[in-house]
């Protein structure tokens, strides 16, 4: 979210005024001439009415949690007319007035040793700082500035003491930390601290802070939690109060040309459900952005009028404002040296070398997929959807080929009608009845993306004039389990001195669950050499002088050996993981790369032995069998109780056929013991074992078959991954036959 | 959105060094750097014949590393100067070049120089050799602190340059000059480095006026040359060491100062205008420094009277005034470390440390010898050094102590007091300091004293578990008992959690870290009382632990102390173990089973007693009843790698043992 308020204060020509910034320097103390500043910057603060401030003690109910954040509030001013003193010129720079007050009483050591550092910020004459510990019987003790030191990186500063102007800009402020001296359980600690901090906007239109959402429960019970913003008449204001959560109200600012936004949140307690929560689905959440606009020409912002407190935006709305932005991508900067219609400019002259206009157009379209692809490969970042959208689109234009722009949202946020904020709107691009979303380093034209599965859409059109935009309803495709799936052939054997499992694994991938391995299995692979190919693009080396070329074959041979080198390491390290055992590594083959049509598939091979499957009894031996499929979750006794909705990610389908080779003179017994079938609406997990010609051969299969699925169907959940929990433990008995 | 990229570190860098490179490398080399998707620089690109032939020839004498030094000359001299306290001192300029080559295409290597206020870096540079010639760079090293997570605020600092390679056989010379503004803090030099050496020399040019010693530690074994040539009024001490491998980090490794070759300098004293001036000299130098120094924390004892009768407020007797006092400053004071040049050494002021009611390991010394003191007690401020240190008090060096205590002389017996150590009971020791020589402070003159070493039957986890077997349920009673450090851990790891996850820390100690395993009723000893056994108690189910096959059931009673499976060493491992502590595990865990059943093919007894460790597990069976007794002991911290023979078969004992499930059939 931070680049997006850095990308407009760059593409804006705009810039933060250099005193803001710090330069970085040795840690050292504070500079005790600036103490008095600090203090008196700040402690008007603790005279300010907070009747929630007052309390003096937490509720006897959270006795038991570590601390209780007493009172949390936080006040930001935007105000673009009141000058920022006498030199400051009107209409230049926006000023954020920050204040926060933070109170928290501790009841162990762990919330002690917590707060035993604070941090602040003093990076300008403005800014200012207090802290005091309010010890059992209401002494208050102020807390001496004069020991804090500070702190040479702003890396070393934890986000949550940033000012939200710092955490927005990534502005490189002047930053102290102080130990807390004196500090015991039982005791409250108090601080508050006020910043001020300006954006020259001069040049901009508009400028977008980073969307907040902030979710109502914390690390600690929160008894209060106030958001107030204040903005002049030049900032607009919108926020959407989910699940539950308390909604921002308007007030009356003090004064007449301000707008007052406050929420305030009462009484929080700490959520407890661990497994399959998506905390943005269903915690109590308030998501809200301040936009700043210079001037009256506001077109093409996803806002409300002035002073209005927006909380929601129609199709309409919504649908204008993704087409107005999707056109403006053009201009936007693709990188540091050209734009984005630079590159599809340059892109379509690249492909019109290769032939791209005598290609059929399916092959156009495949061709162009992997082309962009091949440029993220070699890039550091993926590219917005929106961008991609963009290049996509522009491309199939050149071509003449038709295609349609769909908006959508992100599942993990919510569905169209909560999009709030433009960062929100998702982009992809329709071609007739197939779909083509953002690309990422391996995937496949047409590959889903677990974000957007079964979303509501909008495909929408250009609008024209005395027309009205066509915004036509869609649904995004979904993907069931078939279509993810990881499918295990194991084929495992006893060492000869029948402590180990030999095993050799082959693991086929489909669909998310491919996206979601196959970035582990490229791992320090060589596809990015021949990731040319699959667009018909030509070798780097194809026109290179003959010196070139060496150095260019002696260079990928360097890569390949040290690749080949750490690949094995990594392997073992995963499989380690996975198995949560050492283990002996023998071998790692790719089959199939998924990273093309047709090879689309992910396939690969490893082969290793296991030490810790086996066990004895006398001359018998136990084979743990069912552990080859890996731990499996465990639900504790604690989190059977269930008060959200449950998240899965997305249906998916996992499946093992396991092999084992019963060792020359044994006989197997058990296998009929692990024979399980648990099947509901939800999911399924089931054991199917049998003897085969001196080979015991168990089928598992472990189905989640929805994504989404209600909190009351908690307890079939269960039943599967318990299921699949149990039999995990399970042995077969290999006893001599003679 | 960023990306996850490849794990390329040892080949190339995000960071931009040199902005030339385009023009100097052919657009392939560019290909490659775009698949990095970051931009970099090599060291040089034009490599003559003799750093390739060189380069060929190490790079399989060196299989695993990807630079080495092939020389590293580190130069001192010694000058007369003033330290911060304004003492006449002995100043050390120490030169260094190091040449590297790399050992493969696109290696990396970051040479780093360390700095604070006792050693000023003042000249360091980075040259990179094209042809034959070397080019120094005009890039400035990063800079940056490294203060350790552990410290609040220190001077410690570092500068850096990343060194790119692009050609097996490029090189690269590194130069540093740099001053120990008080010879004093040039404490050892190691031979050793995280990379290969091919010579590593140490040459030292020691005026007339000056009396210094160079103690070889560790020198046997190893090949290293000594020549001593005077000359000129100077007398030169030359060092070298030749093919030294690259030291390696290893998990629970033995301190490399227990090992690994190195030289201690002690300037003994040194002659100025006719005076002679001590350094250090024989341990009572020593002392009189470290002595100097506690001096100066300034202490009010004033500003602690109205403290310390709250503290034992209560308390009649000796022993429990002198507990109410240590205990208060352990669970009072926060280790918060304030280690800016002489403050590192300075103990901050008791009254501080009482005010803030944080300080480090000397700050809670100096309070808690002040309170003892104040209360009537013959307590002393202490230094000693931790076992990471080998050395012995007898070796007159800065290096020797790491860490300040309180020794108490109470009724005919030696305490040592540790306000670090939280939730150690009075009289016994953190194995950290135990065998080790402590320096006790008193006045102008010191007593040493051993810090007394404890056993591994000092620390114990006994295990006691009853569990009966009905259908196909295990269920049953498990107590754990810890003593010692052991308990003493437990209540580090404890009391640190937060309040709403300590029950659940309970529930997960009694299980063992066994998945199956759920534990309900917890009963605990008094938490609050760190000076008895800790006792956790309560109610176990191990309802998806029993296997049911042709009728018979087969079940493991056997929960063996995963940990110690990390001990096994892999055939990489170079170096041996250090554990850091001595301890016994004791298990005793009965399984009843329906009378109408037996126990068959009950496991053989197994015992295995070497000099450091040692193993006895057996199972009896007394009608439907059946009993593991179990007992590990690890008498050593230290398991050397001449010992990994015993230690494997030790381990692979405890691990066959633990392998046995119990077969239960019907009579």
């Amino acid at each position: 979210m931070k680049k997006k308020l850095k990308q407009l204060l760059v593409c804006a020509g705009i810039f933060i005024v250099c005193f803001l910034t710090a330069p970085v320097k040795a840690q050292d103390f504070i500079d005790e001439e600036f103490l008095d500043n600090i203090e008196t910057n700040a402690k008007f603060i603790w005279s300010e009415p907070a009747a929630a401030f007052s309390v003096a003690e937490a509720p006897a109910k959270w006795n038991d949690e570590s601390a209780v954040v007493m009172g949390y509030k936080r006040s930001i001013l935007f105000d673009k007319k009141t000058s920022g003193g006498f030199f400051s010129a009107r209409q230049k720079n926006v000023f954020f007035f920050e204040k926060v007050r933070f109170k928290i009483q501790l009841h162990d050591k762990n919330s002690v040793q917590a707060f035993s550092e604070i941090y602040f910020r003093y990076s300008t004459k403005d800014d200012g700082f207090v802290a005091r510990i309010i010890k059992p019987g209401n002494e208050t003790l102020p807390v001496d500035l004069k020991e804090a030191v500070e702190l040479e990186s702003a890396g070393d500063i934890p986000e949550f003491f940033k000012s939200f102007f710092d955490q927005t800009s990534g502005a490189q402020s002047r930053y102290y930390k102080v130990a807390i001296p004196n500090l015991e359980p039982g005791d409250i600690l108090e601080y508050a601290s006020y910043t001020k901090s300006k954006l020259d906007v001069r040049g901009s239109g508009f400028v977008e802070f980073d969307p907040q959402y902030e979710i109502c429960s914390k690390g600690y019970p929160v008894m209060y939690n106030e958001i107030d913003i204040e903005t002049d008449d030049k900032s607009f204001f919108k926020s959407l109060s989910l699940n539950g959560a308390p909604e921002f109200k308007k007030e009356n600012a003090a004064d007449k040309d301000f707008f007052q936004y406050v929420f305030i949140d009462r009484n929080r307690g700490v959520e407890k459900d661990v497994n399959f929560v998506n905390r943005y689905l269903v915690y109590p959440m308030v998501k809200f952005q301040v936009i700043y606009a210079n001037s009256e020409n506001v077109k093409g912002l996803l806002i409300g009028g002035k002073g209005e407190l927006k909380t929601g935006f129609s199709k309409e709305e919504l649908a204008l404002k993704a087409w107005e932005n999707y056109v403006e991508v053009g201009n936007s900067y693709y990188n540091n040296l050209y734009t984005v219609q630079n590159f599809v400019n340059t892109s379509w002259a690249d492909l019109k070398r290769m032939g791209a206009k005598e290609w059929s157009d399916q092959k156009f379209i495949s061709n162009v997929y992997y082309y962009l692809r091949n440029k993220v490969v070699f890039q550091n970042n993926y590219l917005s959807d929106k961008v991609y959208a963009f290049i996509f689109g522009s491309l199939l234009f050149q071509r003449n080929i038709p295609s349609e722009l769909v908006i959508s949202s992100s599942n993990n946020i919510g569905n169209l009608k909560n999009v709030l904020f433009d960062q929100e709107i998702r982009y992809a691009i329709k071609v007739n009845n197939q779909l083509y979303f953002n690309c990422t380093d391996h995937s496949v034209p047409g590959e889903l993306i677990q974000s957007l599965l079964a979303n509501e859409a909008y495909i929408i059109t250009e609008p024209k004039k005395g027309h009205p935009q066509e915004v036509k309803p869609f649904i995004l495709p979904d993907a069931k389990a078939p279509d993810n799936t990881v499918s295990y052939a194991i084929n495992a054997s006893l060492s000869p001195d029948l402590n180990n499992t030999v095993v050799s694994r082959t693991s086929v991938y489909t669909g998310l669950v491919k996206t979601g391995n196959i970035g582990n299995a490229m791992r320090l692979t060589t596809y990015m050499l021949d990731d040319y190919k699959y667009y018909g693009g030509e070798s780097p080396a194809d026109r290179m002088k003959p010196r070139e070329e060496e150095e260019y074959d002696r260079s990928i041979k360097a890569i390949k050996e040290e690749f080949k080198k750490a690949k094995p390491d990594f392997v073992k390290e995963e499989l380690e993981k996975e198995f949560q055992q050492k283990i002996k590594f023998t071998d790692f083959k790719i089959i199939s790369d998924g990273r093309s049509d047709k090879k689309k598939d992910l396939e690969f091979t490893e082969e290793f032995e296991l030490p810790g499957q086996v066990r004895k009894a006398g001359k018998k031996y136990l084979v743990n069998l069912t552990g080859l499929i890996g731990p499996q979750l465990r639900v504790k006794k604690e989190e059977r109780e269930r008060k959200f909705d449950i998240n899965v990610g997305y249906a998916r389908s996992i499946s093992w056929v396991i092999n084992l080779k019963i060792p020359d003179g044994y006989a197997a017994s058990g296998i009929n013991e692990l024979n399980t079938n648990v099947e509901n609406e939800v999911g399924k997990f089931s054991c199917e074992a049998k003897e085969e010609a001196g080979t015991v051969v168990l089928k598992m299969t472990k189905v989640y078959k929805q994504s989404n699925i209600a909190k009351d169907k908690w307890q079939s959940v269960l039943s599967f991954i318990d299921a699949a929990y149990k039999t995990s433990f399970k042995y077969i008995l290999l006893k001599p036959k003679s | 959105m960023e990306k996850p990229s490849q794990p390329l570190g040892c080949l190339f860098s995000t960071q931009s060094y040199h902005f030339s490179f385009a023009s100097m490398f052919t657009r392939s080399l560019l290909l490659i750097i775009i698949i990095n998707t970051s931009l970099y620089s090599h060291a040089q690109y034009r490599v003559n014949d003799e750093d390739a032939a060189n380069a060929d020839v190490f790079s399989k004498k060196y299989k695993d590393d990807d630079v080495m030094c092939t020389a590293s000359h580190h130069y001192f001299t010694f000058d007369k100067g003033k330290n911060a306290l304004n003492d006449k001192v002995v100043v050390i300029e120490e030169e260094t070049e190091l040449d590297f080559l790399s050992l493969k295409k696109f290696a990396s290597l970051t040479y780093p120089e360390f700095y604070n206020k006792f050693i000023e870096l003042k000249a360091f540079k980075k040259s990179l050799k094209v042809g034959s010639k070397y080019a120094t760079s005009r890039m400035q090293p990063m800079d940056r602190s490294v203060t350790s997570d552990g410290v609040f605020f220190d001077d410690s600092r570092v500068q850096y340059y990343p060194i790119r390679f692009a050609e097996k056989g490029s090189m690269a010379r590194v130069t540093v000059k740099k001053e120990y503004t008080d010879g004093r803090y040039l404490t050892r030099l190691f031979f050793g480095e995280n990379y290969p050496v091919k010579e590593q020399v140490f040459e030292f040019k020691v005026p007339e006026w000056l009396t210094v010693d160079f103690k070889a530690i560790n020198f046997d074994g190893y090949k290293i040359d000594r020549q001593e040539n005077k000359k000129g009024g100077y007398i030169n001490y030359v060092f070298t060491m030749k093919d030294i491998p690259a030291s390696k980090q290893e998990y629970k490794s033995i301190g490399h100062a227990y090992t690994d070759p190195h030289i201690i300098i002690q300037i003994k004293s040194f002659n100025n205008k006719g005076e002679t001036l001590k350094g250090f000299d024989k341990t009572d130098d020593m002392y009189a420094w470290n002595n100097r120094l506690y001096g100066m924390a300034g202490n009010k004892k004033e500003s602690l009277q109205s403290a310390l009768p709250k503290i034992i407020q209560g308390k009649t007797t000796d022993i429990d005034k002198i507990k109410a006092i240590y205990y208060w400053v352990q669970d009072n004071i926060r280790y918060i470390a304030y280690e800016d040049g002489y403050s590192g050494y300075i103990p901050a002021g008791a009254q501080d440390v009482l005010a803030k009611k944080f300080g480090d390991c000397k700050g809670m010394a100096n309070l808690l010898t002040e309170f003892l003191q104040m209360a009537g007690y013959d307590a002393h401020f202490t230094w000693i050094g931790t076992r990471s240190i080998p050395y012995q008090q007898s070796m007159p060096a800065l290096c020797v102590n790491n860490h300040a205590i309180t020794t108490l002389y109470f009724q005919g017996g030696v305490y040592f007091l540790d306000g670090t150590e939280k939730y150690a009971p009075f009289g016994e020791n953190a194995y950290r300091i135990q065998g080790k020589e402590a320096m006790i402070a008193k006045g102008n003159t010191y007593d040493l004293k051993t810090v007394p070493l404890t056993t591994g039957n000092d620390h114990k986890i006994l295990s006691k578990a009853d569990f009966v077997l009905t259908n196909e349920v295990l269920s049953g009673k498990i107590k754990i008992v810890l003593t010692g450090n052991e308990r003493k851990d437990f209540h580090q790891s404890y009391q640190d959690l937060p309040i709403s996850s300590q029950k659940d820390f309970l529930n997960e100690f009694l299980e063992f870290g066994n998945d199956n395993m759920q534990a309900t009723n917890i009963k605990t000893s008094d938490l609050k009382n760190r000076e008895i056994p800790v006792s956790i108690e309560g109610d176990v189910d191990l309802s998806n632990y029993v296997n049911t096959i042709s009728g018979d059931k087969y079940i493991s009673i056997d929960f063996f102390p995963k940990t110690l499976e990390r001990y096994m060493p892999d055939e990489k491992r170079v170096g041996g173990y250090d554990f850091d502590d001595v301890m016994t595990f004791e298990d005793e865990i009965s399984l009843t089973v329906p009378p109408d059943t037996k126990f068959v093919d009950v496991p053989e007894k197994s015992e295995m007693t070497y000099d450091g460790y040692e193993f006895k597990g057996e199972y009896i069976v007394t009608g439907n009843k059946i009993v593991l007794r179990k007992r590990i002991v690890i008498k050593n911290s230290v398991i050397k790698k001449s010992d990994f023979e015993n230690w494997k078969k030790f381990l692979a004992s405890i691990k066959e043992f633990s392998k046995y499930l119990l077969s239960i059939t019907k009579k």
